[in-house]
């Protein structure tokens, strides 16, 4: 049990006895998953939660593993998965549009005419997305790992992998997944577990953690984000299930990364340890 | 019996998603619906229905999700009684499963009122791009498209569009005569999203100098990092040990199996 039931030791899931009722627990959740995606057309519904078997991912596997019956559903929200400023904007001028109808429109003309509910209407005009700056992660602090890092916003990489700050001292924050406190879908922040020039970096005490440690993440406003740990796992890093880390849906958690697991000079770490944290409240 | 139940329960919920799946996000498409024709207010009707009431330039509605079809879309005058005297159409629109579009009520080169269809492409964006696309539907000659001041789209002309896919950030996009760097239109900061297309019309007529540029955006694009590698010196690697001591007890599971059973032998040395 304490190994990844999907690991590379290639057993199958559910072969043990208390793990058959979890993997029908998590075949569950991910089936709701599906069923709340198939309600939504929109071109995300398409992207991350693909219906293939559920033994080839290795994050739901890892979360079954890890909660037992106290699943950690990875879902997309059902609507408006995007928690951008234009859905809110949207969803205002439908409001705004909405308001007035019904008392301009009978009197003139009958209703029966219409073809159902007046779609929203937004101004095209170009605008600028609304600045998402003050809600940037800063801070993490681990007590129980003895870790606090300053964090920056990073994007991707050369080699199209996470971009890290360069230094062990500093964690970074992919700049597209959720703000923290975020209602919808997956916060990353990650970083170097150690550097020639360094060593070891705070992030190697992830490995320590357990479930239930607390996480506390702050943002550019001053604001403590609580998580506590749901899962710690270590997955072949060619096998990390990056579509459900990175996840832009479902309900809100944190997922930390680093290296770990065995090491070679000429391909370097061969595992990505990560952390699921729920937000704590 | 519970454990039956769930298995009941996953079974169904695996169906679902088996058929939800291409039942709803299938074959249902999205319509949007773009006015850009200047100082013009309508009303659209879709198969004879007002779908969209006192519907104002410069305003995006939708999107409507709708069966894959045919519609027939007539824009009339704001306060027309139904749609049998049209401004524009009707066009009919064949929308296919799963498609996403935007009909254009514009503008022609020569200034024509009419109505264009438009595919979407929201087909997946590599981490940490975004997509552009540029439409022309201006009473205008062909344009350049700048991005900084140098040209990324040449010579588009009316009802035409050209698609980038971008690093996510923010450019500097102006529109001018094909051939020229005189900006018609901008420049103005345009923001590509990762993960967003996002769709900027050239609108207006370039004789009543009232050129305009519209845009809309349709996120849901993105994908994930390839990959996260957080370390490059070997210090946490506390799991080399044990892993030497897994392969040694394969090394010698295999030797046993090779004695049993040359065929699963060869099976096995795929490790």
């Amino acid at each position: 049990m304490t190994r990844s039931p999907t690991g590379e030791s290639g057993r199958p899931l559910g072969a043990a006895g208390p793990l058959a009722s979890t993997l029908v627990a998590v075949l569950t959740a991910v089936g709701l998953g599906c069923a709340a995606t198939g309600a939504s057309a929109a071109p995300s519904a398409t992207a991350g939660l693909d219906p293939r078997p559920v033994a080839e991912s290795d994050i739901r596997g890892v979360v079954a593993a890890a909660t037992g019956r106290d699943v950690l559903v990875l879902r997309r929200a059902p609507e408006n998965t995007a928690p951008g400023p234009a859905a809110e904007r949207v969803t205002r001028r439908a409001a705004e549009n909405a308001a007035p109808e019904p008392a301009a429109g009978p009197a003139t003309r009958g209703s029966s005419e219409r073809a159902g509910p007046q779609p929203p209407v937004v101004d095209a005009r170009l605008r600028k997305p609304a600045s998402t700056r003050k809600g940037q992660p800063v801070r993490i602090q681990v007590s129980a790992a003895d870790l606090d890092v300053s964090v920056r916003p990073t994007g991707v990489a050369e080699d199209g992998t996470m971009e890290l700050p360069d230094t062990v001292r500093r964690a970074g924050w992919y700049r597209y997944s959720a703000l923290p406190g975020s209602r919808v879908g997956s916060t990353v922040i990650a970083a170097h577990v150690d550097t020639r020039a360094e060593g070891l970096g705070p992030f190697a005490g992830l490995a320590e953690l357990r479930k239930g440690d607390r996480i506390v993440v702050s943002d550019r406003s001053g604001t403590e984000h609580g998580y506590r740990v749901r899962v710690i796992r270590q997955v072949t890093q060619s096998r990390l299930p990056v579509d459900e880390l990175f996840d832009r849906g479902g309900a809100p958690r944190l997922v930390l990364i680093t290296c770990g697991g065995a090491y070679d000079a000429r391909n370097g770490y061969h595992d990505n340890i990560v952390v699921l944290a729920e937000p704590d409240s | 019996m519970r454990r039956r139940m769930l298995a009941i329960g996953a079974a169904t919920a695996l169906a679902l998603c088996g058929l939800a799946l291409p039942a709803q996000a299938a074959e249902q498409a999205q319509l949007s619906v773009l006015h850009g024709v200047p100082e013009l207010t309508v009303d659209v009707w879709v198969d004879g229905k007002r779908t969209l009431d006192d519907f104002e330039p410069g305003t995006l509605a939708g999107p409507l999700k709708l069966d894959a079809g045919t519609y027939s879309v007539a824009i009339t005058a704001a306060d027309a009684d139904d749609d049998s005297d049209p401004a524009i159409g009707p066009v009919d629109l064949e929308l296919e499963s799963g498609g996403n579009y935007t009909a254009v009520a514009h503008l022609k080169e020569n200034g024509d009122p009419t109505a264009t269809l438009f595919d979407n492409d929201t087909s997946q964006t590599d981490a940490g791009q975004g997509r552009l696309t540029v439409r022309h539907v201006a009473a205008a000659p062909a344009v350049d498209v700048l991005a900084g001041g140098d040209p990324v789209v040449e010579n588009l002309s009316n009802p035409d569009e050209a698609s980038l896919d971008l690093d996510a950030g923010t450019i500097e996009a102006a529109v001018a005569a094909t051939g020229t760097t005189d900006p018609v239109i901008g420049p103005a900061d345009v923001t590509v999203e990762e993960g967003v297309l996002t769709i900027a019309y050239a609108w207006g007529s370039l004789e009543d100098d009232n050129l305009e540029l519209a845009t809309q955006t349709i996120s849901g694009l993105h994908s994930g990092p390839g990959g996260v590698h957080g370390g490059e010196a070997g210090l946490a690697a506390s799991s080399a040990l044990p892993g030497a001591f897994a392969a040694l007890i394969v090394g010698l599971a295999g030797a046993f199996v090779i004695r049993r059973s040359p065929r699963s032998a060869a099976v096995r040395s795929g490790r």
